[in-house]
């Protein structure tokens, strides 16, 4: 190696550090979801970034339990800022320490949000609300209820979500369709058994129940986020349906900040995530119903205004203890032929 | 027509099985290639249009560009440390003799036994007891033992086959091991090597399996396409095969061109 | 042949520090998975006395099983074809199956789902022609799963055995026909015999390759066909549980490999005996 060469090394491997090194100052590290949900969190994010001048970067999460998994990982070093995740993995992380407590004082738009809205180490942005979906170019009748699913005309046509998907909730859903909840998981076992024989394959994420109807690969899906389908709803052939005959299954979507050593602008980020802005626009891209309510949802899922007295939350406490008992249940007994 | 049978005297049955093996392997890259230039989202066959949109969609997305180039970086850098160690150690094997030496050949040849779950799972675990967690050295490392196999049969197939007489000569002329092996036998194996560099290059690229357990952020090519299948629907994916099979076929022409199948096939490549 | 100097074995310290690396991932997986906070054991009472864990490991043998059932009934013939063809069309086939190897192993699943799945060209056209109403299930099963694994080892199988069955030589085939044997008595008396340690080769490969597979039960498996693979994933990845995962994958090893132990010791006494 010639001494210019070597020089050009040294300048080079110099250059790297000393821009890693400027790529650290006021950085702001987001993780969320794909697909719509990276679209909203961008949304939010680069209006962040113009406003207090930092940069954002953003980072993919496959799932909201992988996305946990590695802020646990990360513990000793966290790398995260801010993370996306629903509340009950939320309220799981900081029960494990995962996360900084939100100083409220220093973030006053915290106080157009609903009581239940604000938790000691985070808050909700969003909330969802589950029903199932079809392509009504595709299916023998136009399903209506629950109870459909169980229809013999819909036999090998159905995309299920797995037991894990969205952290059981479709476990829970076919519990309230028996007769019983969270708490009284046996009835959702008799139900999943009769749909069993309509089943086709197993989708795993959100992106995943999308396509299963998109493709045509399935012509219903159990069980999925309204969220997800509400941006292929004006296509035509896509039916989304939230059934009334029993509870509503809703669960919320929130922010949370791993990282103590960025806390600061972290919680900058939370305070602008509060306003109604911020909010109008992180809907407007998932189609989702603000927590704040001076914000406002997207038209486009103005057809589904369920009743706030069916609309059910389970106890994520027993969900986060009872989990891995139930997929056990749901692979052995559902997951198989 | 019996003129014309390519192999006289063979029944049906292997005939049907050997068409039906080819259709098997040949018919989806042409389906692939026909449903990538279809406008529509919904993956027609055949298509009921012609559009490159989904070539576009392809080439002008961040994820699989960065994937892209994160999967050569590391084809690259795996191949080039295989090829390296894969060089030695066929020297080594090949030109001499000791005891223990069947070992050495077995334990070159490992990697290639365990199922790529267990290698990956087990890379996982000592990378993070390690406290690794630099995704593309990990992974890099970790194709590296994969790739190695592949390098060491190929080049030792390559070595047996040439002639020993030069090395001696050049070694009782008195040139030195060392030199011998730069000025005699490198040049002999080197077209041995190149098929030995692509193999190695191919296997890397084209692996799931060992680097699924191992990335973090940002995934190799065949990661982001796997995500892409599980959510997406539209022929993204197609364009993406057809590109890479046209890629592969144009490789496979050059490596022919350069050092002939027998290199790959017989000389041991695939033949594990 | 020059003699082993200590030096020379230099040369082998590159691929003696990749092997290392090999031996360093596998012990530590095997130490994890004796590293139970309630007794040595603990991962591997619970992987084996729980049937839901246990499915696992009996589903990754029999599509294991099907996948090689299926290679070598379309490899054995491609390789017995390719000997007894012309040079043309032997490289003709080559080229097929060393493209196979070339391609990428996801984009091929994809092109097989475009093609076998519920809404693939097979089903569309058979639903265009009113021949079906609901969709021919190719995939979403074992069978679908053991297609993608086939096409996918094919390349693996045919050339072993096509180099066993080059090395017969023809006089031996055309003296059993001068004597009066049919050519499907020749084959399976003759040919078939002397090409087992090549099938067997082929049969080892393909059913480790298979019982490893990851990528082709996700995509093609539609959750019904999780393989150990999905296991080990689950548990490391998802739950963080290193030890658990280590001690299912560790026993479906040692179980593949008593089973390729055996069928080579079962396939060399039936040589001995033919």
């Amino acid at each position: 190696m010639t001494k210019s060469r070597l020089f050009g090394t040294a300048l080079l491997l110099f250059g790297l550090i000393g821009g890693g090194a400027a790529a650290q100052a006021e950085s702001l590290t987001i993780q969320t979801w794909g697909g719509v949900w990276e679209q909203g969190a961008r949304a939010v994010g680069d209006a962040f970034a113009a406003k207090y001048g930092v940069e954002v970067i953003y980072e993919q999460q496959e799932n909201t339990r992988l996305g946990i998994a590695k802020i646990r990982a990360q513990a000793a070093d966290p790398q995260v800022d801010i993370v996306f995740s629903t509340a009950d993995a939320l309220e799981q992380a900081a029960e494990e320490q995962l996360l900084v407590t939100i100083d409220r004082a220093k973030a006053p738009n915290l106080a157009q949000l609903p009581d239940h809205a604000v938790r000691d180490t985070s808050i909700d942005v969003m909330n969802i609300l589950f029903g199932f979906a079809f392509r009504s170019d595709l299916v023998p009748f136009p399903l209506t209820k629950w109870e459909d699913l169980a229809d013999p005309r819909l036999a090998g046509q159905i995309a299920s979500p797995t037991g894990q998907f969205s952290s059981g909730r479709w476990i829970i859903m076919a519990a309230l369709i028996g007769g019983g909840s969270e708490h009284d998981i046996g009835p959702a076992f008799d139900f999943l058994a009769k749909v069993k024989p309509n089943i086709s394959n197993f989708v795993a994420t959100d992106g995943e129940s999308v396509k299963a109807l998109t493709s045509g690969e399935a012509s219903v899906l159990a069980f999925g986020l309204l969220s997800d389908f509400a941006s292929h709803l004006a296509d035509g052939n896509l039916t989304f349906v939230i059934p009334t005959d029993h509870k509503i299954l809703t669960t919320a979507v929130g922010v949370g900040m791993p990282n103590p050593k960025k806390a600061e602008l972290a919680l900058k980020f939370v305070d602008f995530i509060a306003t109604p802005e911020a909010q109008t626009a992180y809907c407007g891209f998932i189609t989702c119903t603000p927590s704040n309510p001076k914000a406002s949802a997207p038209s486009s899922i103005d057809a589904f205004r369920p009743p706030a007295e069916l609309l059910y939350r389970a106890d994520w406490h027993v969900i986060n203890a009872e989990l891995p008992a139930w997929d056990d249940r749901f692979k052995k007994e559902i997951q198989t032929r | 027509m019996r003129r014309f049978d390519p192999i006289p005297g063979l029944g049906l049955t292997p005939r049907l099985l050997t068409v039906a093996a080819c259709l098997l392997l040949v018919l989806p890259h042409i389906v692939v290639a026909l449903v990538s230039v279809d406008p529509s989202p919904a993956a027609h066959f055949p298509p009921q249009g012609f559009s490159f949109k989904w070539y576009l969609n392809a080439f002008t997305r961040p994820a699989f560009r960065e994937a892209l180039g994160f999967s050569m970086l590391v084809a690259l850098g795996a191949a080039a440390i295989a090829l390296v160690a894969g060089t030695l150690a066929s020297w080594f094997i090949v030109r001499h003799r000791f005891p223990g030496r069947g070992l050495v050949v077995t334990l070159l040849q490992l990697p290639m036994m365990i199922p790529e779950v267990v290698l990956g799972l087990g890379f996982l675990i000592l990378f993070a007891r390690a406290q690794l967690y630099a995704s593309v050295l990990n992974i890099l490392l970790a194709h590296a033992v994969i790739t190695l196999p592949y390098a060491v049969r190929v080049i030792s197939a390559n070595l047996q086959t040439t002639q020993r007489s030069l090395e001696e000569a050049a070694l009782v002329l008195g040139a030195g091991p060392l030199r011998t092996f730069w000025k005699i036998t490198l040049p002999v194996i080197q077209p041995g090597m190149i098929a030995a560099g692509v193999f190695a290059f191919v296997v890397s690229f084209d692996n799931f399996t060992v680097t699924a357990f191992l990335v973090t952020t940002r995934g190799t090519l065949p990661i982001e396409i796997y995500s892409y299948i599980r959510t997406e629907s539209d022929p993204t994916i197609a364009a993406i095969s057809t590109v890479l099979i046209l890629v592969s076929l144009t490789g496979l022409l050059l490596v022919e061109r350069l050092v002939g199948f027998g290199r790959i096939t017989q000389g041991g490549g695939l033949d594990k | 042949m020059p003699r082993v100097r200590p030096v020379a074995w230099l040369l082998m310290l590159p691929a003696a520090l990749i092997l290392g690396l090999l031996g360093a991932a596998v012990s530590s997986m095997v130490a994890v998975s004796f590293s139970g906070a309630e007794g040595w054991l603990q991962y591997y009472e619970r992987f084996l006395g729980d049937p839901t864990y246990l499915a696992y490991v009996w589903r990754s043998f029999r599509v294991a099983l099907y996948a090689t059932a299926l290679t070598l009934l379309l490899g054995y013939p491609v390789a017995y074809v390719m000997t007894r063809a012309t040079p043309g069309w032997r490289r003709i086939i080559t080229f097929v199956l060393v493209l196979q190897f070339f391609s990428v192993n996801v984009t091929r699943i994809y092109s097989l789902i475009l093609i076998l799945g519920n809404n693939g060209v097979i089903n569309r056209t058979l639903r265009d022609l009113d021949l079906t109403v609901a969709p021919v299930r190719m995939i979403y099963n074992e069978l679908g799963v053991s297609i993608g694994l086939a096409s996918a080892a094919l390349p693996f199988a045919v050339f072993p055995i096509a180099t066993v069955l080059g090395r017969i030589p023809p006089s031996l085939r055309e003296m059993a026909l001068t004597l009066g044997a049919s050519r499907t008595r020749i084959f399976w008396k003759v040919i078939f015999p002397l090409s087992a340690p090549g099938l067997l080769a082929s049969v080892t490969v393909v059913f480790l390759y298979s019982l490893g597979a990851f990528a082709t039960p996700l995509l093609l498996g539609g959750g019904f066909v999780d393989l150990i693979s999905v296991f080990a994933y689950e548990q490391a990845i998802n739950l963080n549980a290193y030890g658990f995962a280590a001690a299912g994958a560790l026993v479906t090893l040692a179980l593949a490999f008593l089973a390729v132990y055996a069928a080579n010791r079962a396939v060399e006494r039936w040589v001995k005996l033919a």
